[in-house]
């Protein structure tokens, strides 16, 4: 990144190790990077069914925090206010206790691995509608070198003698696919 | 995010769980630190280990670590709150923002390949229309549409441009 002040020779490009300079830049990799550490935070937590509390406190004076089981619970185990302690002892999720996993945490363990299978189906999901977009770009690109002057269809492009032309083509066609439609009485509309 | 293929279920064998524990709480406090000088920001986190409950894992040092959670606990209860996210509400904020990314892509597939159809029997290589489903022939012919309008809305301009030019008596050379 380059100094925003600095010369303006082509080789000066220094990576800033310490503070990164770009307001822009340095918010949105802030966002990833904190995403970034939650997600870590929440596979440790599911995989050794460790209790985290991550606590981030922003340039803006914001608190950014992620908690398993919660923020509140882990603060509340770690620096217990005197009236808070005797109300955390009461409140029992067991490993506040560091006692044996429960029904309460096989419950929750469950539900998270559901979630987290949600997760895992929402990202083949995102992987199938790319490789879906890749194909149609390929069948694309073959119709476009396979070219008649209506492909791009782009109103833009056509002339005022080519418009009506391509009004009576578009009209027949949708006289065809009504028709079809029409032919069809069992399909919903 | 990096779509990492490992199973994340509770570790069961002792020996792996501690193994994963330890390494992957080094890695995380690595990447607080990361965080933390990179971008100039306070930042800590406690990890109580399901095998030694007592004592918490921290960083940075026990001293920082009180002093940030002392000034997050000294934020007023709404601005703790803000931003806070547990477990639960973490991996649902990512379903969530994968599903628009499905959506999103959906759509543009969709678009894409209603277009395609178009080119298709504009360039009289669709015979029939047997093969398509009801939601391919609903776009289809709500594309026909839009571009019959867009046709319309496009002649209406052009003709008017050229009948202006015909008022101001303007001679075409």
């Amino acid at each position: 990144m380059v100094r925003p002040h600095g010369g303006t020779s082509m080789g000066r490009q220094r990576i800033e190790i310490r503070h990164i300079e770009t307001k822009g830049q340095r918010q949105v990799t802030f966002s990833k990077r904190r995403s970034g550490l939650f997600k870590k935070a929440s596979e440790l937590s599911m995989l050794t069914g460790a209790s985290i509390a991550v606590v981030v406190m922003s340039e803006a004076r914001n608190a950014f925090c992620f908690g398993d089981p919660s923020v509140d619970a882990i603060l509340r185990r770690y620096a217990p206010v005197p009236g808070e302690a005797a109300a955390a002892a009461s409140v029992g999720p067991s490993h506040v206790h560091g006692a044996a996993r429960d029904d309460d945490d096989d419950r929750d363990r469950h539900h998270h691995e559901e979630l987290r299978k949600a997760v895992e189906d929402a990202r083949s999901q995102v992987a199938a509608e790319k490789s879906r977009l890749s194909e149609v770009a390929k069948k694309i690109e073959a119709a476009k070198a396979d070219r008649q002057f209506w492909w791009e269809a782009d109103v833009e492009a056509l002339g005022e003698a080519e418009l009506p032309e391509f009004t009576r083509a578009l009209e027949k066609l949708m006289a065809n696919v009504r028709r079809h439609a029409d032919d069809q009485p069992q399909q919903q509309q | 995010m990096a779509c990492k293929k490992v199973n994340l279920q509770h570790t069961t064998d002792d020996a792996t769980r501690q193994a994963i524990y330890k390494k992957r709480c080094k890695d995380l406090m690595k990447k607080v630190r990361e965080l933390s000088s990179l971008h100039g920001v306070d930042a800590c986190i406690v990890v109580y280990s399901e095998d030694k409950p007592q004592v918490p894992e921290l960083w940075p040092s026990m001293a920082a670590t009180s002093r940030i959670i002392e000034r997050f606990k000294s934020l007023p209860l709404a601005d703790q709150h803000k931003n806070m996210t547990n477990l639960e509400n973490f991996l649902k904020q990512c379903i969530a923002e994968l599903q628009e990314k499905v959506d999103k892509l959906e759509k543009k597939n969709e678009q894409r390949e209603t277009m395609l159809l178009l080119h298709k029997a504009l360039a009289g290589r669709l015979p029939s229309f047997v093969g398509l489903t009801t939601e391919q022939l609903t776009r289809l012919n709500s594309m026909v549409h839009a571009k019959l309008t867009s046709v319309e809305e496009r002649l209406k301009v052009l003709r008017a441009g050229s009948l202006s030019l015909q008022g101001c008596g303007m001679a075409h050379t």
